[in-house]
């Protein structure tokens, strides 16, 4: 009898342990990786140049006479910019802009997007370099943005030149630091007619082209790359290569 | 449904009434599923910002646990009612690995200590076959892997069966914070 016992409380350590739940499994994946690479080129390259093409419509505003806003061309501005004081102007969707008292196109003018902590800073005569620091991750982004003129049928055209880097501490089990480097290829990407894009204004879908690429390392090993080659509308294209084992 | 079995143990008495100790293994760890489970986040979501937490952080393998390993002291009041004392532990590990390699970058456990005091009613006491039902109320410590967390428990068992002398083995089923489904286990009079 008491063995019985004694055999059923092995039996009973024994099938003590079971599986609770299955839990996660790696989030390692091109899917990710894409989003990743879209959301990264969303903010060096789109933003910088929608942003910049909304600041140009705001120098031409402040440009025109009193009759000359009334217009038609100066249809979207008169809904979308609110002048706050002097040298600070409210872009819908934007924030707040501070020039600073200069026009944008002046030598050594530097506007400033407050809301989003972001920088830019005439660099030539055409181009304005654009910096963002973000306050909740290692990230700061530093991008040229440069006017090209307008297309054939009349589009701001703008080539726009991104390097920055991501680090992120990802483990806190193995204390594992991330490195992502994000730069555009050879030459830039071409971005025309970038945001502030509206139907209600007849203003056309931005197009865009060119290389966008992502290397991510963990103490200089090399882990994975995502590549970004064009963009038109809808139409993306990734090149990737995700690293199986280190 | 708990008043029933005092009109039945009327009837069929033992004749003595020792106290006992039972030491047992709990079915669903209702509690270890909420606190140390429902509630758990990957490792790398713990950091905010990046995607690159999201692509590169560990994952978590299965998670494990022993179920709830409990110990009893009861004391017999009256033919019907028995005092209970239990105190149990449940504990839960799991293990990390890197999203790249799926090598192990380490562990974490988790693990509950109850205490829960038992109300039984004795439905039926034969020398060799008992029948009851109980209800408890208590605390348990919970740790959520690197929080504890002290909570109110309460277990309800509807039904439970003792079979055997000095040394006997019980089952019963049930739920709540202690268990949820069943345990079993061995137990001794004296």
């Amino acid at each position: 009898m008491k063995r019985s016992f004694i055999a059923l409380g092995i039996c009973a350590t024994l099938l003590c342990s079971c599986k609770l739940d299955n839990r996660s499994e790696s989030r390692h994946d091109v899917t990710r990786m894409q989003n990743y690479t879209w959301e990264m080129l969303t903010s060096n390259v789109l933003i910088p140049a929608e942003t910049v093409n909304s600041l140009m419509m705001l120098d031409e505003y402040m440009a025109a006479g009193k009759e000359e806003r009334q217009g038609d061309a100066f249809a979207w501005h008169r809904e979308n910019i609110f002048q706050e004081d002097e040298t600070t102007f409210f872009i819908e969707n934007f924030g707040t802009v501070d020039t600073r008292g200069k026009r944008l196109a002046e030598a050594d003018s530097q506007w400033e997007v407050k809301n989003g902590n972001s920088i830019f800073e005439r660099t030539s005569e055409d181009s304005w370099k654009f910096t963002k620091v973000f306050s909740y991750q290692e990230m700061e982004i530093s991008t040229t943005v440069t006017y090209t003129g307008k297309d054939s049928k009349g589009r701001n055209t703008f080539n726009v030149e991104a390097y920055s880097t991501d680090t992120c501490t990802v483990s806190s089990h193995s204390g594992k630091t991330v490195n992502a480097t994000l730069f555009t290829g050879e030459g830039g990407m071409t971005i025309i007619n970038p945001l502030p894009y509206s139907s209600h204004y007849n203003v056309p879908e931005p197009e865009g082209s060119g290389i966008f690429r992502v290397e991510t390392d963990t103490d200089g090993s090399s882990l994975d790359w995502m590549e970004f080659r064009y963009y038109h509308g809808k139409d993306l294209v990734f090149n990737c290569s995700l690293t199986s084992t280190l | 449904m708990l008043l029933l079995p005092v009109a039945a143990s009327a009837q069929v008495r033992e004749s003595s009434r020792p106290d006992q100790i039972r030491v047992g293994w709990g079915g669903y760890p209702l509690m270890e599923s909420l606190f140390n489970v429902g509630f758990g986040v990957p490792p790398g979501d713990y950091y905010r910002g990046s995607q690159l937490s999201g692509i590169y952080g560990d994952y978590s393998g299965p998670v494990f646990t022993t179920g709830v390993i409990n110990a009893e002291v009861s004391w017999y009041k009256k033919d019907w009612f028995t005092f209970s004392l239990t105190t149990a532990a449940s504990f839960t590990w799991e293990n990390f690995r890197d999203s790249v390699t799926d090598k192990r970058t380490g562990a974490d456990v988790g693990f509950n200590l109850y205490f829960v005091p038992q109300a039984r009613f004795n439905w039926l006491r034969r020398e060799t076959f008992k029948m009851y039902s109980s209800i408890g109320f208590g605390a348990l410590i919970a740790t959520d892997f690197d929080e504890v967390n002290l909570v109110p428990a309460a277990q309800l068992t509807p039904i439970g069966f003792e079979v055997g002398r000095k040394l006997f083995w019980f089952c019963e089923a049930g739920l709540g914070m202690l268990y949820f489904g069943g345990q079993f286990g061995i137990g001794y009079r004296f």
